[in-house]
């Protein structure tokens, strides 16, 4: 009995996890105005990308898959005895729903499931599934080992600037530190699929300091941890150096999330 | 029985009043707050809005009546312990049928009493040993056997001048800046108020200043919202004036009438702007009308504010800049601060606008804490006072609030905030003195960090940089910076720099609150 992985460009892939035959990325795609359409993580380079978001006066928007992409590499997985797909939150995009939706236009068991995250929350997901499928798992086993990891994983991240999280919507429970007159640096939380503010600190220091005593726990404990940023990689491995861990994963987030939390973000996930 | 409480209570009041601004001009700093006097007198000014021109029906309704209002228009810290010295006797005096020398000494002995239970460190050499000293030689009087009312209340007017005079033995800040204790000298003042009541001596008061234009922005933000806000100029006055202004008055309410030769300033607010217009066309060319619907104004805020938080705020601050800092974080501002205590009946009416059950309040100004802490027995809701100490910390401690949070969680947030702060800020020298074994000059500019003074400068921006040194040497690394009045924007500029040349480590936000008396406040985290 054969498992593939099916999930989507926002999800962070460790090295080598790309190179697998039983993985299939299926990419959403960011525009910035009407007529120019990226596809995630393809298209342009993340330095171009960078350099777009900061000189831009578009936000630029996204798009989730179509049915028909998920259908296409549900098709092109035969060889395998079953699928199961991992997909971002579906509290901030469509992509589940348009996996689930193609799971019913193919005639085989396709099993979809909700991260609840993105990125490296999600990335850990899969990583976890993946070390499943190596241990010689069978599909139940592997559906579980990642159920678990999504019951698990946690999200902490800081973002230069609301703005970015309120123009897309994505703001969540978020919403309420938008109205701080003085400069406020939230440390966020993705729980449940959304995103929550967990503690609001002032300087960019005591944001950082918030975080590595969130993570400071699961990183003393040896547990996984996947750290991701845009454009600022020097803030990442400050993180890395007080939480005294090497940065084993490292993320650079794509167009698409980073269409939604903007420069300057950071952060890590831990199991 | 009827019971008449106004002879005494204005007495009280304007004896203060007579005194107020000797009163207020012994601050021990040379900081221009100096308003103990102004505070007495405010909080004697509700007992007597109260009690004037009223019977009541038993001793005990017209003390019950009198404690409330005190405690309703007590402001700063003299102000509230005066406002317990009144309660004290009232409560004493509820039972009493009439007022002799024992009542007399009752009465004081229940104001001693009141005043230092309601101080949780009470300081030796303020406004409680004069009512200590007052009320024994009361008690010693009548103890002795043969004292009338009016002896008694001389002995105790006697022991309370004599106590003032002993203050700066007992506190050190009062020798080091050469003053008597102001709130000491206000007790007894109020006891010469009384003394010259019971004696039938009249109290001279000195004119008031008349003040040439009514400040009509105050008048609309404690104008309770009703009919129509009605404004003009009457040109070219022709008339009785007397009976101009007479029929004005009677025709509503907020009503200023304010005539420079020939030209009338009115503002009136009225349930007919119609009649008040056509009647003062008759005494000229009317010029400058406005009028607004003032209900409409306040139907139109409500439906925006009906939404009612699940924890509220309460900030007193000073300055346009911080008042739309603080409400656009979501808090209810009163204007009040330094020089400018607000009651505890403001604090507590705002604490009713927001509407919530749970409300937070911030002082802002370490005279406002004992007002703040009076509030609770004022309204229904459960309010808890977070002691910020200037305008400063406070916008530092609103980055914790959060109206939707769990009451518990979102106060001990707020708290834990304000406890890791470090405040300081630069205001000028309002006269010569002597602090500690520094002398500082009148105009110079002062630096107070955690309240003690720290820089004697010639300038804001040497003050400031003197400040920063000291807290950025103790370990913080992230300083707000406060624009008040009086501090141009390239000194500011010059204070950033400086700021960050000590160094680079350090993170700053600067923010224009415009707070009058202190160019400059800094909060560091």
């Amino acid at each position: 009995m054969t498992t593939a992985l099916v999930t989507d460009s926002t999800t962070s892939l460790a090295p080598g996890v790309l190179e697998r035959p039983d993985v299939r990325v299926v990419p959403l795609t960011f525009h910035f105005g009407s007529d120019e359409t990226y596809t995630d993580k393809v298209d342009m380079s993340n330095e171009e990308f960078y350099e777009r978001l900061r000189d831009s006066d578009v936000f630029p928007t996204t798009a989730q898959p179509a049915p028909g992409a998920f259908v296409e590499t549900y098709e092109a997985l035969s060889d395998y005895d079953d699928i199961l797909v991992l997909t971002l939150s579906s509290k901030f995009s469509g992509t589940y729903d348009s996996a689930v939706q193609a799971a019913g236009m193919v005639d085989r068991p396709v099993h979809v499931l909700d991260t609840k995250s993105a990125e490296m929350g999600s990335g850990l997901i899969l990583l976890e599934a993946l070390r499943c499928i190596d241990e010689g798992g069978d599909f139940d086993e592997i559906r579980h080992a990642a159920e678990r990891a999504i019951g698990r994983t946690r999200v902490l991240f800081a973002v230069g600037t609301l703005e970015y999280l309120a123009k897309s919507g994505r703001i969540g429970r978020a919403q309420r530190l938008l109205g701080t007159a003085l400069d406020v640096r939230p440390v966020l939380q993705v729980a449940e699929g959304e995103i929550v503010p967990l503690k609001r600190t002032r300087g960019r220091k005591r944001q950082m300091a918030a975080i590595v005593g969130e993570v400071k726990p699961a990183a003393d404990a040896g547990r996984p941890l996947y750290f991701g940023h845009i454009a600022a990689p020097e803030l990442l491995s400050e993180l890395a150096e007080r939480l005294g861990v090497e940065e084993k994963f490292v993320a650079e987030i794509g167009g698409v999330v980073g269409s939604h939390v903007g420069l300057g973000a950071y952060g890590v996930a831990h199991l | 029985m009827a019971i008449e409480v106004a002879y005494m209570v204005s007495a009280a009041h304007a004896a203060v009043k007579a005194q107020v601004a000797r009163i207020n001009a012994l601050n021990v700093y040379p900081v221009p707050d100096g308003d103990t006097g102004t505070n007495m007198l405010l909080t004697l000014q509700a007992a007597l809005d109260e009690t004037s021109e009223k019977s009541y029906a038993s001793p005990e309704e017209a003390s019950r009546a009198c404690a409330r209002a005190a405690l309703m228009g007590a402001r700063g810290n003299s102000g509230v312990i005066l406002s317990q010295m009144i309660r004290g006797a009232c409560e004493v005096l509820a039972d009493r049928d009439s007022l002799d020398a024992e009542a007399f000494a009752a009465g004081l002995d229940g104001a001693r009493e009141r005043a230092y239970s309601s101080v949780r460190e009470p300081v030796e050499g303020t406004m409680l040993n004069v009512i200590e000293d007052a009320a024994r030689a009361a008690r010693e009087a009548v103890d002795a056997g043969d004292a009338d009312l009016l002896s008694v209340v001389g002995a105790a007017r006697q022991a309370a001048h004599e106590s003032v005079r002993r203050t700066p033995e007992l506190l050190a800040v009062l020798r080091e800046a050469g003053v008597v204790d102001a709130g000491g000298l206000g007790v007894a003042v109020v006891l010469d108020g009384l003394y010259a009541c019971v004696s039938g001596q009249e109290i001279e008061v000195p004119e008031e200043d008349e003040e040439d234009t009514p400040d009509l922005e105050a008048i609309h933000a404690q104008e309770e919202a009703w009919g129509y806000c009605t404004e003009f100029l009457v040109d070219g006055f022709d008339g009785d004036s007397d009976e101009f202004t007479e029929h004005v008055y009677a025709s509503g309410r907020s009503v200023f009438v304010v005539a420079d030769d020939d030209v009338v300033k009115v503002h009136v607010h009225t349930q007919d702007p119609g009649e008040a217009l056509s009647y003062a066309g008759r005494f000229g060319r009317l010029a400058g009308v406005k009028v607004d619907d003032m209900e409409a104004q306040v139907r139109s805020r409500e439906s925006e504010e009906r939404r009612v938080a699940r924890v509220g705020c309460v900030v007193a601050s000073r300055g346009e800049g911080n008042r739309a800092l603080f409400e656009q974080m979501g808090a209810v501002v009163i204007e009040g601060g330094q020089g400018e205590n607000p009651s505890a009946a403001d604090l507590a009416r705002a604490v009713e606008k927001t509407g919530s059950s749970v409300v937070v309040l911030l002082p802002n100004n370490k005279n406002i804490v004992p007002t703040a802490e009076q509030v609770s027995e004022l309204v229904e809701a459960s309010t808890h006072v977070v002691p910020t100490r200037n305008i400063a910390a406070g916008l530092a401690v609103m980055v914790g609030y959060d109206a939707e949070g769990e009451p518990d969680e979102v106060v001990e947030e707020m708290r834990e905030i304000s406890e890791s702060l470090r405040v300081a800020e630069v205001t000028r020298s309002v006269r010569d003195a002597r602090v500690g074994d520094r002398e500082v000059p009148e105009g110079a500019y002062i630096g107070f960090l955690g309240g003690e003074l720290v820089a004697v400068e010639d300038g804001a921006g040497e003050a400031a940089l003197v400040l920063a040194r000291k807290i950025l040497g103790d370990g913080a690394d992230f300083l707000t910076l406060l624009k008040g009045e009086g501090l141009a924007e390239a000194d500011l500029d010059t204070i950033v720099d400086g700021i960050r040349d000590l160094g680079d480590e350090v993170e700053i936000e600067v923010r224009d609150g415009g707070q009058p008396l202190y160019p400059l406040q800094l909060v560091a985290e």
